[in-house]
């Protein structure tokens, strides 16, 4: 145990591995706090090793695929720590709710109605904290009439708290979705297969 | 430190600055480290603790007598008077007392309850550290650890943009 001249301890002092006892104590959203104290603390912080006893973000969970307390809850898709669910209304049963939540910050937004009837065949969430802190969900459309053509994509933006409308472009090939870090990349899935 | 009643065995502790402390066998064994030595006869009447000076000690000392099991000390009557739920909450009360003290000695408390193994003393020491610092500004925590930020101030942004739900 080192002691500088006058006697005084600092954090400096303690081992590695009794900053990691203390920080374990601590809540996770403290601990990402204290990643950004110096570059030391967030080697240590980010160590494979020591995040193993530090409180974490959640990366992942089961949950049953019937239901959930009163209201059926669908988690549909989830993006670097948010959820992206349909809740499903106790009445009228036909109606559900769009909801983004964070379960690290326990907080939840319900998506206004996205006002286009047409069929939703799949729904994508978008959010990369490092970019922005506004989230994007991405309804992919089925056209009316015509069976498994995507006639456009409604897009939610958490910044603007509204859905606008983009029409398909790419005419009537099948089109996959490619999520990279939060960004989607629309590919035409002929073209790659 | 006065010798106690016959009958209990005594272990006598030294400081490396010179210091001993005799104390009863069961309150030494509050620390696992001695507890260890002594169930492995690698102990004898006097232990040498290294690294913990005599002031630091004779605090660990003292939170060891007032957490040793009533039992040990004083026979089963305490425990039996006294209610549990009485007796934890007047443990509480003392402890909150006993680490009223300066940041370089709950640092020095927090080593001397790791090295000797003390789990309560540790998560006393630690969790009091913690209630300090966990809602408190990047820069009062930088000045209650004496650490200093060697980020440069673009990579400093970068670091908190990407943890920047942490700072809402």
């Amino acid at each position: 145990m080192n002691r500088s001249k006058n006697g005084a301890t600092s954090v400096a002092d303690l081992t590695d591995d009794l900053i990691i006892e203390i920080l374990s104590l601590l809540p996770v959203k403290s601990v990402c706090r204290f990643k950004c104290v110096s570059r030391l603390w967030y080697s240590l912080i980010s160590h494979p090793e020591h995040r193993k006893r530090l409180p974490q973000t959640i990366s992942g969970f089961f949950y049953p695929k019937h239901r959930l307390n009163d209201e059926q809850i669908f988690p549909k898709d989830c993006c670097n720590g948010l959820i992206f669910c349909l809740c499903w209304k106790d009445s009228p049963i036909d109606e559900a709710d769009y909801v983004v939540c964070n379960p690290a910050t326990e907080e939840w937004v319900v998506l206004p109605d996205a006002g286009h009837k047409s069929d939703a065949i799949a729904y994508r969430l978008g959010f990369d904290g490092a970019m922005s802190l506004h989230f994007h969900v991405f309804q992919i459309l089925e056209d009316d009439e015509d069976y498994g053509y995507i006639s456009g994509v409604n897009i939610y933006s958490s910044e603007t708290g509204a859905w606008s409308y983009k029409e398909n472009g790419w005419g009537d090939n099948e089109i996959q979705i490619v999520e990279m870090r939060g960004l989607f990349q629309w590919n035409d899935a002929l073209a790659h297969t | 430190m006065a010798t106690r009643e016959a009958g209990k065995k005594m272990i006598m502790l030294k400081s490396p600055d010179g210091m001993e402390f005799e104390v009863e066998e069961a309150v030494a064994m509050e620390s696992q480290t001695i507890r260890k030595m002594i169930e492995d006869d690698c102990a004898d009447t006097a232990i040498l603790i290294p690294n913990i000076n005599s002031k630091i000690l004779s605090r660990v000392i003292e939170y060891c007598n007032k957490h040793v099991p009533t039992t040990g000390a004083t026979g089963a009557a305490a425990s039996d008077t006294v209610a549990p739920a009485a007796l934890a909450e007047d443990l509480k009360i003392w402890d909150a007392e006993f680490i009223k003290v300066n940041r370089a000695t709950r640092f020095n408390l927090i080593q001397a309850a790791s090295y000797l193994n003390i789990k309560g003393l540790l998560d006393l020491t630690s969790q009091t550290t913690i209630d300090t610092i966990s809602d408190n500004s990047l820069e009062e925590i930088r000045s209650f650890l004496s650490t200093k930020n060697d980020y440069l101030p673009e990579e400093e942004q970068t670091i908190r943009r990407e943890n920047q739900w942490a700072f809402q």
